[in-house]
């Protein structure tokens, strides 16, 4: 029998001798405080590092319920919406515009209509660094999403994937967090049983300029509660 | 080791390179100003000179056949000479247009001597396309020797000096110093310039006098670039079965990649186009050129690259012999050898243009290159003009042209109707329009339209009132026609 660590005899022994000058008979507790040593149990007020880097959403009720206080690359975010016209690009633009500064791909896959250049330059979007894939199929779809995220140059991909399938959703996440790439994606529908995505985002529209915002999920915070974003109201100055 | 430097003078060199019947008379004429720039025996016993309009020259001789001169035609013709000179020395230096030097001190041995040497070049010539040679230990020297006609098989400092102060002064290039001036202080002869002060010499006509007169009296250096052959690469596998799959090709495939790329990072080149051909025991060879959106060099991107390209091909029958071929090679500006392992650092260590052209050589080698796009933005009101989709296509497969492609037109920019860039338009465009019910009244949110009448020029000539529309949750665009009919053009995403 392998002998056990002189640190762990030290820590069992410590944690005996805690007990028997407690007297409380709380074995149960001394094995959740060694999970929590472990790092296997995650606590709802630990909010998980932030390392990638974060940008404003542009919309200050946004930032204020995104769990990072604004987009943050390496997560994967689900946007919900009816239809087309919902608003669903509109939250996007003026991240869109800040990132589009720098010189690295912005890669659209898929997009359901021609992506309109006159209003993405009033937004302030630098064209030349956009990129639109049309794939023929979803699976060289997810391969183009796959191979923008992994191939280190684009600093954000947008999918407008015709199916939804948990795994390819999985992979996508971790390729994005490996190399803090934004992604956004706008699934066909809404799958109730959960999803690999860090964060989802459902958009309705109240009016011409009003949206109707909810956070599903989002990593290290519970779902929100349903809000308002006034879309004239963006913090970035449009061009 | 003092060189010995060997002129090569080839005195008509784009004249004598065209080919054309003994009794034509030929000229070829500068493209700026149309004079004559040379012409052949035919046409000077016509009484035709150089520098002469192309009308005179045509009153002198009616059936004067003219070219315009190339000057990157007369670039290829010396490079061929250079490789003709090649067998005589490796080291040699274009001196365009129409000169070269080579390095023959070293070669001396080898040729047995000077003599034998000229011997060999002058019988191994085209005689077509004669030479003047001059050799001396200044190139410079050698150059105005050669030139003139002057040179010997010797390299006799003295002898040279003598031949050199003896030259006239319109030896001098043209446009340097004007004669004139020179002879207004008495200076006949090259020899009275070269023994003048130097400073004086300077401060009177120019820097560039001082520096050829440096040059030739061997006081300063000449600015030489030593000639590299033009790469080209070919390598063939034969195979003793067979190959029936494209997997197995790939695998055959592999070692002249590598190849490849160990010539292409000797040169500090790489390559844009893949030529393979495949032999079959009984049908014709299969040709197949692979064209990518940015040069590659590295051997695991070519790998990739060639991976996907036969991925969309199908093979016509077993293959009993494959050969790669590059013709042409690019000129690398970046070091781009480490991006390709997917590194964190995301390609730092290259120019993020080139390196962000690595995907779109891999979207497009995946995919059919009219898959991928970019947005284009017009300064046209009509909205299906204004802005489009531009496929990056591989036709104009030019690395120049790609790069342009990334930016904006700037003719276009000046050109954009500045009220019409405030307007607000929708994020997504419909294309073509799709007919619509006309909306109520109560769902319009602008209270008037936008009325956009253009294109009466051309084809697409439109009357339209455009309104934002909001419908079950969706802001659309849409517009009302000249004929009252209601279209969807666009969302407001």
């Amino acid at each position: 029998m392998p002998q056990q660590p002189l640190s762990n005899q030290l820590l069992s022994s410590h944690t005996l001798s805690n007990h028997a000058l407690s007297n409380k008979p709380s074995s149960d507790s001394a094995s959740l405080d060694r999970a929590l040593e472990s790092g296997n149990v995650w606590q709802a007020r630990h909010t998980p590092e932030i390392q990638s880097p974060v940008i404003s959403t542009g919309y200050k009720e946004l930032d204020e319920q995104l769990p990072a206080g604004g987009w943050q690359a390496g997560l994967v975010c689900e946007m919900y919406h009816q239809a087309l016209g919902a608003g669903e690009l509109s939250l996007l633009l003026p991240a869109l515009a800040q990132l589009s500064q720098q010189p690295k791909w912005i890669l659209w896959v898929a997009p359901p209509a021609i992506p309109y250049a006159p209003a993405l330059k009033r937004a302030g979007v630098e064209l030349n660094n956009i990129l639109v894939v049309r794939p023929k199929s979803y699976k060289e779809a997810i391969w183009c999403l796959e191979e923008g995220i992994r191939s280190g140059h684009c600093i954000a991909t947008l999918g407008w994937l015709s199916e939804w399938h948990k795994t390819h959703i999985r992979r996508i996440q971790i390729a994005a967090a490996d190399f803090h790439t934004h992604c956004w994606l706008w699934p066909p529908q809404f799958d109730s049983s959960g999803s690999p995505a860090a964060i989802r985002i459902g958009v309705r529209r109240l009016s011409a300029t009003q949206l109707e915002v909810e956070c599903f999920k989002r990593r290290g915070r519970w779902p929100g509660k349903p809000f308002n974003v006034d879309l004239t109201q963006s913090a970035i100055k449009q061009a | 080791m003092n060189k010995l430097w060997l002129y090569l003078h080839f005195s008509d060199l784009f004249l004598n390179h065209q080919r054309c019947s003994e009794g034509t008379a030929l000229a070829i004429l500068l493209p700026s100003d149309l004079r004559v720039h040379a012409c052949n025996s035919k046409a000077k016993k016509a009484g035709i000179q150089q520098d002469m309009s192309l009308p005179t020259a045509l009153s002198l001789c009616p059936d004067l056949r003219t070219q315009l001169l190339d000057s990157e035609q007369e670039q290829q013709f010396l490079t061929q000479e250079a490789l003709w000179a090649y067998q005589f020395s490796a080291q040699i230096c274009l001196d365009p247009p129409e000169g070269m030097w080579l390095e023959i001190g070293s070669m001396l041995k080898l040729f047995n001597g000077m003599e034998n040497l000229w011997q060999q070049m002058q019988a191994n010539r085209d005689t077509r396309i004669p030479i003047q040679m001059a050799c001396s230990h200044i190139p410079v020297q050698a150059r105005f020797l050669a030139r003139a006609g002057l040179g010997k098989p010797s390299s006799d400092k003295f002898w040279i000096r003598q031949q050199l102060d003896n030259l006239p002064l319109s030896a001098l290039p043209d446009g340097l110093v004007n004669p004139l001036k020179l002879q207004r202080i008495g200076a006949k002869k090259l020899g009275d310039l070269l023994k003048l002060p130097p400073s004086g010499l300077a401060t009177r006509y120019g820097k560039e006098l001082f520096i050829l007169v440096q040059q030739l009296n061997g006081n300063l250096p000449t600015p030489m670039r030593w000639f590299e052959i033009p790469l080209h690469f070919e390598q063939k596998a034969f195979f003793i079965e067979e190959i029936e799959h494209l997997g197995g090709l790939i695998f055959q495939i592999r070692p002249l990649l590598q190849a490849l790329a160990h010539l292409m990072k000797k040169h500090q080149s790489g390559t844009r186009r893949l030529h393979l051909e495949l032999k079959h025991r009984d049908r014709d060879p299969t040709q197949w050129a692979f064209g990518f959106a940015q040069a590659s060099a590295s051997f695991e991107e070519l790998l990739t690259l060639t991976r996907y390209e036969l991925n969309k091909q199908t093979l016509p029958a077993p293959v009993t012999e494959l050969t790669l071929k590059v013709e042409q090679f690019e000129e690398r500006t970046g070091l781009q050898e480490d991006y390709w392992p997917h590194s964190r650092s995301q390609g730092q260590s290259c120019s993020p243009e080139q390196s962000r052209g690595s995907l779109l050589n891999r979207l497009q080698a995946r995919l059919d290159s009219h898959q991928v796009y970019q947005l284009q933005l017009i300064g046209d009101a009509r909205p299906e003009m204004a802005g489009q989709l531009r496929s990056q296509s591989l036709s104009s497969s030019h690395t120049r042209s790609l790069n342009q492609s990334f930016r904006l037109n700037p003719f276009n920019l000046t050109q954009l109707n500045l009220t019409r860039l405030q307007a607000e338009r929708p994020t997504w465009m419909l294309e073509p329009p799709c007919p619509w019910v006309k909306p109520a009244a109560g769902e319009r949110v602008t209270p008037y339209p936008e009325r956009i009448a253009s294109g009466w020029w051309g084809s697409l000539n439109i009357r339209r009132d455009y309104y934002q529309v909001l419908q079950n949750g969706q802001l659309l665009w849409l517009f009302r026609d000249h004929q009252a009919r209601w279209f969807l053009h666009g969302w407001f995403g």
